[in-house]
Formats: structure tokens, C-alpha cells, sequence
């Protein structure tokens, strides 16, 4: 009897202990941040092209805008995280996934948290579309930033089916509907209409950064670099499209200060996914099919 | 000799219940014992990095800790297989007495006491104590040590002196050899000199 009440306590014991690691195991973050209590800098990675989908796994090879916005949300959300260091080593990518993590910024920003871009090896085009939707940018001297314009790409691999004896044939609703298809030249209005497109979005990310340089570059001057450009970092500071040169440890300090926290203050990644969120990720069937699936456009 | 038994025998009459099992060599039990001990350590291992690493070092561990311990628990399984063979051979020559069968029974019975070592520590831990946490785990690691030569003892029908020595030989043997080796390699490499 006495042995067994000492396994039963035993396991008991262990019971208890296993559910709080699971605790812990699956969200590592928050329970450190229960730990300290302080105010901290959360951290948030935007590596890759900018994607509507995860498609990069363990590679990291893009930047999913859900799992940027929800950790954007959860910075917004979290008491002890008083300013937020976005981390851009982007060259761009979808101008739907750069705007929705834009807004998301401005959301952010709005409950009085200060938000600094720490640009990394490139912070270019639909990177600069979201750098502009924070407070402070901070640029390496030579990273490679700008490239303010808009792109679409379209195949035309008319010749290519009719050598492999491929005819695609297009039931439609309307004259546009197969606007675009692969399988045959863009006619003139439909080259316009594409055109027109790609305008207002150019329109539009030019608002974006008159919005968010307000006062720091004028339209004028603007317009003379947005012609799609790259630019160093100490060119974009020349220019007025970045407030300062520095690394990543001088953005967090500057999101510090703006803070009014200690540069003791604990620093943590807010979209760090775990094991197994990569592991799944990676091998999703739903990223390979979505991939370059049809034009659209990017900054 | 119950699941019972074993669990209790182990932590509390280890070396009449190591005798048993020597003799009973209940292989299978013993292994699934071992594989499970490991395994749920790993969990706790991994929560407790959780809870005491810096933030910084959470990516890394959330994403390579489980890769790592992974690997851990198929290196400790091929380690025990290592361990047995090793000793078994080095009683046979030294000391004339062999039972590979036992001693690999008994060595993975006696890392039972291992599953209290890393929930102690992470569960003082959680109550701010981590030191504490820490020398908790160690004397765990230690409990374990003494069972290891227990098993050696029991397994193999030696004394305890002859026990010790054949857990010590094998660590002593590889520190000389890594210690000749680095020798060798000091001796071959050619060193920048200033002068």
C-alpha cells in the first residue's frame, strides 16, 4: 500500500510539472515575459519577400503578412511591450501583403507605442512601403532601400504552346476576363487597362511615403527618386527617406528611448514560431500551390 | 517483480532490487524505461530552457532544441548499448565475470531516478529558486551515477571497489587518449610565432 501512495504522489508530481512545461513549451515567450514583469522591446522580422502566404519554412526564404500582423497585434495587445523594432531585410513583394501590414502598423502606433524600422541588407519597395508606416527608420550606410514603384509581370508563352502543340481554349464572361493569360498577346486596351492599375498603386505607394515622411520629403523631391531606383542608406538619409544611420542594437535603443525604457530593458522576438509551426510550414502543400500563381502586383 | 516494484525498489532498495532484476532480466521493460525516462526528460528540458534561458536565445531553442534532443535521445539509447558492451568486456578481461544481458537490464532500469532531476529543477525554478533548481538536478545526476555502479556491482557478481573501477577505466582510458591526442596535435600543428 505504502508503495503504492509514493508512485501515485510520484507521478502525481510529474503530471503536474508536465502540463506546465507543455505550458511553457509551447509558448516559450510570454512565459519568460511573465518571469521579468518589466517593460520590453518586442522584436519583429520581416526576412524575405513579403508574401499573402507562408511559403518559406525553415528556409525563411519570405515574410507571411498573418503571422507579421498577428505578431504586430499582439505587441498592440501585450501590457508589457512599450515600443516595437521592426526588422526589414526585404527586397519587397506583395503590394496587398506590404499595405495590410502597413495598416496594421498605423493601428499599432495609434495606442502610443513607438514603432523604429531597422533596415537590414535591403529594405526595398514593398520593405519601404511598411517602413514608412512606423515612426523612426534607421538604415545601415549601405543598405539597399527605395526602389519606390510598382511591377507587373506577365509570360507570354503563345510561341512556346504552339511549338508543343498546346491550344488553350478560354470560355469567358466578358472580354477581360482572360486578361493576362499566358496563352496569347495582351491587346492594347488591355495593356492600358493593366497600365492604369499599376498607376494607381504607384499613386498609391506615393501617398504611403508622403505619409509617412511627412515633413521629412516633399513631393518634388520625391518624385525624382520614385522612378523604382534603389538607393544606399546614406543616400536614402541624403533624401530624407530614412532619419538615420545606424545598426540593429541603434534601433533598439532608439525604440528605448522613445519608450522612456532602460537599455536594460528585456528585449524579445514577438513572431519567433516554434518547431513545429516551421515544420508544418514548411512542408505545406498549400505554399507550393500557391506559389507564382498568376499575375499580380508587387512593389 | 511488478512495474510497481521496480519503480519503488529502484528509488529505495536499489541494490536488492538490482540484484532481481539481474537475475529476472525483464530487457524489453528496461529499455522502454530508458526510451521514456529520456523522452520525458527532453520535455522538461525543453520547458526549462523556456523559463531560464534569456529571450534572445528563445528562437534558437524553440527551433533547434527538439532537433538537438532528438538527437540526445538516439545518441543516449546507442550510449547505453556502448556503455554495457564496454564494461561487459572489460569485467570479462579484468575480472573473468560477465552478463551483458543483466548489466544492460539493470543500467536501464537505474536512470529511473533521472525523470525527478529536470521537473525539480524546473518546478523551484518556477518558484524563483533556480540555484536551487540546479543542485537538485545535480544530486539527481548524481543518484543516478551511484545506480549506474550499483547496477555494475549487482549485474556482474563484482564487489563494489572492482565496480568502481570498471565505471572510472573507460573515462579515465578516453581522457588519456583525448589528452595524447590534443598532445599529438600541438606537437604537429605549426603554431604563428611573432618572433
Amino acid at each position: 500500500m505504502g508503495k503504492k501512495v509514493v508512485i501515485a504522489a510520484l507521478v502525481l508530481f510529474l503530471l503536474l510539472m508536465g502540463i506546465l512545461s507543455l505550458r511553457t513549451v509551447l509558448n516559450p515567450s510570454k512565459q519568460a515575459n511573465a518571469q521579468d514583469g518589466a517593460g520590453s522591446v518586442g522584436i519583429i522580422r520581416v526576412e524575405g519577400t513579403i508574401t499573402g502566404t507562408a511559403s518559406g519554412g525553415w528556409s525563411g526564404l519570405s515574410s507571411d503578412a498573418d503571422e507579421i500582423m498577428a505578431a504586430i497585434r499582439e505587441a498592440a495587445r501585450r501590457q508589457d511591450i512599450k515600443a516595437v523594432v521592426l526588422r526589414v531585410n526585404s527586397p519587397g513583394g506583395s503590394s496587398v501583403a506590404s499595405q495590410e501590414i502597413g495598416i496594421e502598423l498605423d493601428k499599432l502606433r495609434k495606442t502610443g507605442k513607438p514603432v523604429v524600422t531597422s533596415m537590414g541588407d535591403a529594405c526595398a519597395s514593398g520593405g519601404y512601403w511598411i517602413a514608412c508606416s512606423t515612426d523612426h527608420i534607421v538604415a545601415n550606410s549601405t543598405t539597399l532601400t527605395g526602389s519606390i514603384g510598382v511591377i507587373m509581370e506577365l509570360s507570354n508563352l503563345e510561341g512556346l504552346y504552339g511549338k508543343l502543340g498546346i491550344r488553350q481554349e478560354a470560355i469567358k464572361s466578358g472580354q477581360h476576363k482572360d486578361m493576362g493569360s499566358s496563352a496569347r498577346e495582351l491587346s492594347d486596351e488591355e495593356r492600358q487597362l493593366l497600365q492604369d492599375m499599376v498607376n494607381d498603386s504607384y499613386q498609391q505607394f506615393l501617398d504611403q511615403v508622403l505619409a509617412g515622411r511627412k515633413g521629412k520629403i516633399d513631393k518634388a523631391k520625391l518624385l525624382s527618386i520614385a522612378d523604382g531606383r534603389v538607393l544606399t542608406g546614406k543616400q536614402a538619409l541624403d533624401y530624407g527617406l530614412v532619419d538615420s544611420l545606424g545598426n540593429y542594437y541603434d534601433a533598439v535603443k532608439k525604440a528605448q528611448e522613445m519608450a522612456g525604457l532602460n537599455q536594460d530593458s528585456q528585449v524579445q522576438e514577438l513572431n519567433n514560431t516554434n518547431f513545429w509551426d516551421e515544420l508544418i510550414k514548411g512542408g505545406s502543400l498549400r505554399s507550393v500551390l500557391e506559389l507564382g500563381s498568376g499575375p499580380y502586383l508587387k512593389y | 517483480m511488478t512495474s510497481t516494484e521496480i519503480i519503488y525498489g529502484i528509488l529505495f532498495q536499489p541494490a536488492s532490487t538490482l540484484r532481481g532484476l539481474g537475475e529476472e532480466r525483464p530487457i524489453a521493460k528496461g529499455l522502454l524505461t530508458f526510451f521514456l525516462v529520456s523522452a520525458i526528460s527532453l520535455l522538461f528540458k525543453q520547458a526549462l530552457y523556456g523559463l531560464i534561458l534569456p529571450a534572445k536565445f528563445l528562437d534558437l531553442v524553440g527551433k533547434m532544441g527538439w532537433v538537438f534532443g532528438g538527437v540526445g535521445l538516439v545518441f543516449s539509447i546507442m550510449m547505453l548499448f556502448v556503455m554495457t558492451g564496454v564494461s561487459s568486456l572489460l569485467s570479462e578481461l579484468i575480472f573473468h565475470k560477465n552478463n551483458a544481458r543483466a548489466l544492460l537490464c539493470c543500467l536501464s532500469f537505474s536512470v529511473l531516478p533521472g525523470i525527478l532531476g529536470p521537473p525539480l529543477y524546473y518546478a523551484l525554478a518556477l518558484l524563483g529558486h533556480q540555484g536551487a533548481g540546479w543542485f537538485c538536478s545535480f544530486l539527481v545526476g548524481v543518484w543516478v551515477l551511484v545506480l549506474q555502479v550499483l547496477s555494475l556491482r549487482e549485474a556482474l557478481d563484482l564487489d563494489t571497489g572492482q565496480a568502481i573501477l570498471l565505471y572510472i577505466l573507460p573515462i579515465m582510458v578516453m581522457i588519456v587518449l583525448g589528452g595524447l591526442a590534443f598532445l599529438g596535435l600541438m606537437v604537429t600543428f605549426p603554431m604563428p610565432a611573432l618572433n
